[in-house]
């Protein structure tokens, strides 16, 4: 619709009237600004959960690897994934509280937004019930997987006041909403992506990473992030715009918060330093890491099942599941790990 | 272990289907969100109209219906010709696409002069928000007519070839492009009253 308005000169988006420069514009006109933040919101909701689901994927596998235990709640888990992928659908309007479209409208969209929390906090609440009793073994990916939990709780919590619409007349477009998305995106999702990266590495490549390359990686990154998002959190609640190229230099209200811009700008270099080591270990480890056999992280899953890195058609022979994907610790077994392709427990 | 894609004709377990019919399905899940949302501005903009026009003052309702009967014409002779490879009869195959491909192309033809008439008229997008919105969406829909001619055509040319080494694959992707048209068709029955009658 944007392509028509700019190449065949529709007006979707331009409504009656608009004056530019002194002169009426020649438009037919007719069009509803707000059509379009709609539009663009009801595409780009639906889209985070896109990020996030995946990543939630990604830490659950790890976490019940890790633990050496089942997942806690599993299928609790799986119908709170189906609900968010339902539900994501209606909540977009929660990011246009302030457009003028109505208080009604805002109470539905902060009501399914509301109900959008639950979920995930299930979600949330089996991963960390998981970690309950696990014979909990603390290697790169699981630091990273075990870090998403809070952050992502963190982030996840912070969202409640921006969905409640009142509160957010006061904190919408502030630093606050840039400190909320990124305590669920950075070190949400992409702590996730890095856990998954260090996870099936030895599987993709046949070798595996430095374990101290990636602890170097995990503990300054865990700091930054913090010192970067929480900070932004901080001025929003003063007050501090997003949308000033000086973050608000002129005004009052963001004198006293304005310095923690220093403590933002040195975590921020501080963490892309803390890529350094990360992308050394992955050129290393891809050449020069040490071998890795078929099942380096004794794991129960499938892709463990083939040769690494595996060929074309990926199973040498037609894999067949004779059980579950979370056989950990299976009482009276001699390992604490059976994998879904071997047929009796020993 | 062979390389080959499994499920190509057999039914997967899980899903219930065969791989090609869960695509389209995701695919076509897709295309409603697409024409989903159109549909939804269309609404959006005509609430918030104080002066949107009726439909028939405007198109040739008469013009409207005989395209509507021409793409229902055509999605029965799609189900002919993928229930005459069910049959193993290529030539009536190859008569009852060869007539989907060419009812196809008289909506086409149709809908043209249609288009040349409003132009002729000084009715372009540019007119007004109704236009805006009617070619927007008969553009967008006659796209997707022209990508379904490609696709059938292709069906109905070289890509028969498929019949004599895997017949039971080949009836599946006509099956699925079946499934493609009557959605294509699905979508007209939507866009013809609420463009033309309401």
């Amino acid at each position: 619709m944007q392509l028509m308005d700019r190449v065949a000169h529709t007006s979707f988006f331009m409504p009656s009237g608009l004056v530019v420069s002194g002169k009426p514009l020649e438009i037919s006109g007719g069009g509803n600004v707000l059509l379009w933040q709609h539009l663009f919101w009801f595409l780009a909701h639906p889209e985070v959960y896109v990020l996030i689901l995946p990543a939630m994927g990604i830490v659950a596998e790890i976490i019940a690897n890790n633990t050496r235990k089942p997942l806690w709640g599993y299928k609790s888990m799986v119908y709170s994934v189906l609900f968010l992928g339902f539900i994501s659908f209606i909540v977009w309007a929660h990011h246009m509280y302030l457009t003028g479209m109505g208080t009604v409208i805002s109470a539905f969209f902060q009501a399914t937004t509301m109900i959008i929390s639950i979920p995930s906090v299930i979600i949330l609440t089996c991963l960390f019930l998981s970690l309950w009793g696990g014979s909990i073994r603390f290697n790169t990916p699981m630091l990273f997987a075990l870090a998403f939990l809070p952050m992502f709780g963190i982030g996840g919590l912070t969202g409640l006041p921006l969905g409640l619409n009142t509160p957010d007349i006061h904190l919408h477009d502030t630093y606050y909403v840039i400190g909320h998305f990124h305590y669920v995106v950075a070190p949400g999702t992409i702590f996730a992506l890095f856990a998954g990266i260090y996870y099936w590495f030895p599987k993709v490549t046949g070798r595996k990473m430095n374990e101290t390359l990636g602890q170097i990686h995990f503990w300054p990154s865990l700091v930054c992030m913090n010192f970067i998002f929480m900070p932004m959190m901080i001025q929003g609640l003063a007050g501090v715009s997003r949308r000033l190229y000086d973050g608000g230099a002129q005004y009052a209200h963001a004198q006293g918060v304005l310095p923690l811009n220093v403590v933002m700008s040195m975590a921020a270099w501080t963490l892309a330093l803390a890529q350094i080591p990360f992308i050394i270990n992955l050129l290393w480890s891809l050449f020069k890491g040490p071998k890795a056999n078929d099942n380096p992280w004794e794991a129960t899953t499938f892709e463990w099942a083939t040769p690494t890195p595996p060929g074309h058609g990926n199973f040498l022979k037609e894999p067949i599941a004779y059980r579950g994907p979370y056989e950990y610790s299976v009482p009276d077994a001699t390992k604490d790990f059976t994998p879904q392709n071997q047929e009796h427990v020993i | 272990m062979s390389l080959s894609v499994p499920y190509l004709t057999k039914t997967r377990a899980d899903t219930g289907l065969y791989n090609a019919k869960m695509g389209i399905w995701l695919f076509l899940a897709s295309e409603v969100m697409l024409f989903g949302a159109l549909f939804s501005s269309y609404v959006v903009l005509r609430v918030g109209s104080s002066n949107w026009p009726l439909g028939s003052t405007i198109l040739s309702v008469p013009i409207g219906t005989f395209n509507t009967f021409v793409l229902i014409t055509s999605s029965m002779t799609m189900v002919f010709a993928w229930a005459s490879l069910k049959m193993k009869d290529l030539k009536k195959f190859k008569l009852y696409l060869g007539l989907t491909i060419l009812l196809a192309l008289t909506f086409l033809v149709v809908k043209a002069f249609e288009y040349n008439a409003k132009f002729s008229h000084d009715l372009f997008p540019r007119t007004s928000t109704y236009m805006a919105i009617y070619f927007t969406l008969t553009g967008l829909h006659a796209i997707h007519v022209i990508g379904g001619i490609i696709v059938n055509s292709y069906f109905w040319g070289p890509g028969s070839k498929l019949w004599f080494s895997n017949p039971e694959q080949f009836t599946n992707r006509i099956e699925v492009a079946g499934l493609y048209w009557h959605f294509v068709d699905l979508v007209w029955i939507f866009l013809f009253p609420v463009l033309y009658l309401l």
